[in-house]
């Protein structure tokens, strides 16, 4: 299962992350750099589902780290620290979609990994085109909401902290998210059975 | 034909299935959702639908994001410079309003050193970035050589830079902190590196340094960590 944005593997594991979150207090910048490097991995995908121009993809990228560094201190620990930078990127990528006049699309961003080594590689990747398509369609809380549970594999608990909504809502989005996928999906889905 | 959710199936059992799926759910709502699907057949088929689904979604991924933790750590220190406790930030109007944005030390509010009537407020800055450095350096060194004379305390005030096109660089930087201070000296003297403020926080010091002494002859010296122009915003 996808353990993406709670990585036992993060650079930073070994140590807690209270105290990781001392050095980052204490402006450690070797922790920072770690954190830095890490996050650029973990918010890839979320930030570019969001938002798909590059520099776009970017500027909320480090616009997120930067709050992190200004406002680490008021970080209180009420949630896991990839929550709070979840929920901060979130809040960051909404920003600048609203500045964004062309509809955003997900086309030249976002791709699947094709394993080239199986027989049924072309229908493999015919559905995963049809699978990108559907994805585009949906609208952009829908998606996050896909990402954050599919992709990210986090709790309902960790998503409605990161979209700052109700728990009730999330499973709602969820539920809906899945029916217009399916929709979209049409009688393709049957094939994958 | 499957039958419709609402009419068969707890709308709320339905709705854990993705969690089910990711293995996400406590103890309690998986039992009820195992329960349900070992009956139903119907939301047998959506979790096998649901795991497919999430296997595609995992096999996406996004190009890395093109970022350069170099430069963004010049903005780190820049923010830092301009907030030197960043506990206390003010927010971005309350610093607006302010006429000059002066670099304060909040090392400096905890130590019990006074300075005596001060004429201007840019001689403030000097004697107080002077007590600095005695605090933080011996006493008996030629440190305070390097450190810029009154008439630059200009580069104090990061709202009014107004350096000429023949005037020295300002620069953020950051030395080996294993340097001793003998060997801190003779890099600034050799490089002809003034010390205007610092060390902030993240132990950075704003510097001079002539126009002819390039960033890469700074960055390439190996007791140089950082050496950054200082942005115009
Ligand atoms: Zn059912």
């Amino acid at each position: 299962m996808s353990d993406r944005a709670v990585s036992p593997n993060s650079a930073y594991a070994e140590q807690s992350e209270a105290a990781f979150i001392k050095r980052l207090v204490d402006r450690d910048m070797q922790a920072f750099e770690c954190l830095y490097e890490d996050y650029r991995k973990k918010l890839s995908y979320f930030i570019a589902n969001m938002v798909n121009k590059p520099q776009l993809v970017e500027e909320v990228f480090n616009d997120t780290m930067m709050v992190v560094w200004q406002k680490i201190g008021d970080f209180a620990g009420a949630s896991k620290l990839s929550t709070w930078i979840f929920a901060i990127a979130y809040r960051k990528a909404i920003r600048a979609r609203s500045k964004i006049d062309e509809p955003i699309s997900n086309d030249t961003y976002i791709h699947s990994i094709e394993d080239n080594d199986t027989e049924d590689t072309l229908e493999k990747s015919r559905l995963r085109q049809i699978l990108n398509k559907a994805m585009e369609t949906l609208s952009y809380e829908h998606r996050a909401v896909i990402n954050l549970t599919y992709y990210e594999g986090l709790h309902y608990r960790d998503i409605a902290a990161i979209m700052e909504c109700p728990i009730d809502t999330v499973k709602t989005r969820m539920f809906h998210a899945r029916r217009q996928l399916k929709k979209s999906l049409g009688g393709n889905i049957a094939d994958w059975l | 034909m499957t039958k419709s959710l609402s009419d068969l199936c707890d709308i709320h059992i339905e709705s854990l299935i993705p969690w089910y799926v990711t293995n996400q759910l406590c103890e309690d709502e998986l039992v009820k959702v195992q329960h349900h699907i070992d009956d139903c057949a119907d939301c047998a088929k959506i979790v096998e639908e649901e795991r497919k689904i999430a296997i595609f979604i995992q096999e996406r991924e996004a190009n890395k994001i093109p970022s350069d933790w170099k430069i963004f750590q010049q903005q780190l220190l820049n923010f830092d410079l301009e907030h030197p406790n960043p506990m206390t930030v003010q927010s971005d109007s309350e610093i607006k309003k302010s006429p000059h944005n002066i670099i304060r030390f909040p090392i400096l509010r905890k130590t019990k050193i006074f300075i005596s009537k001060p004429k201007t407020l840019g001689f403030i800055i000097t004697a107080q970035a002077a007590a600095l450095f005695a605090i933080i350096l011996t006493p008996d060194t030629n440190v305070f050589n390097n450190i810029a004379n009154e008439d630059d305390q200009i580069y104090n005030t990061l709202s009014s830079d107004q350096t000429e096109p023949n005037q020295n660089i300002n620069i953020v930087m950051q030395f080996d902190p294993s340097l001793t201070i003998e060997e801190l000296n003779t890099l600034l003297n050799n490089n002809k590196i003034k010390i205007i403020s610092g060390p902030t926080s993240t132990n950075a010091y704003r510097v001079k340094v002539p126009n002819d002494i390039t960033l890469e002859t700074l960055r390439s010296h190996e007791n140089i960590l950082i050496a950054e122009p200082i942005s115009a915003e």
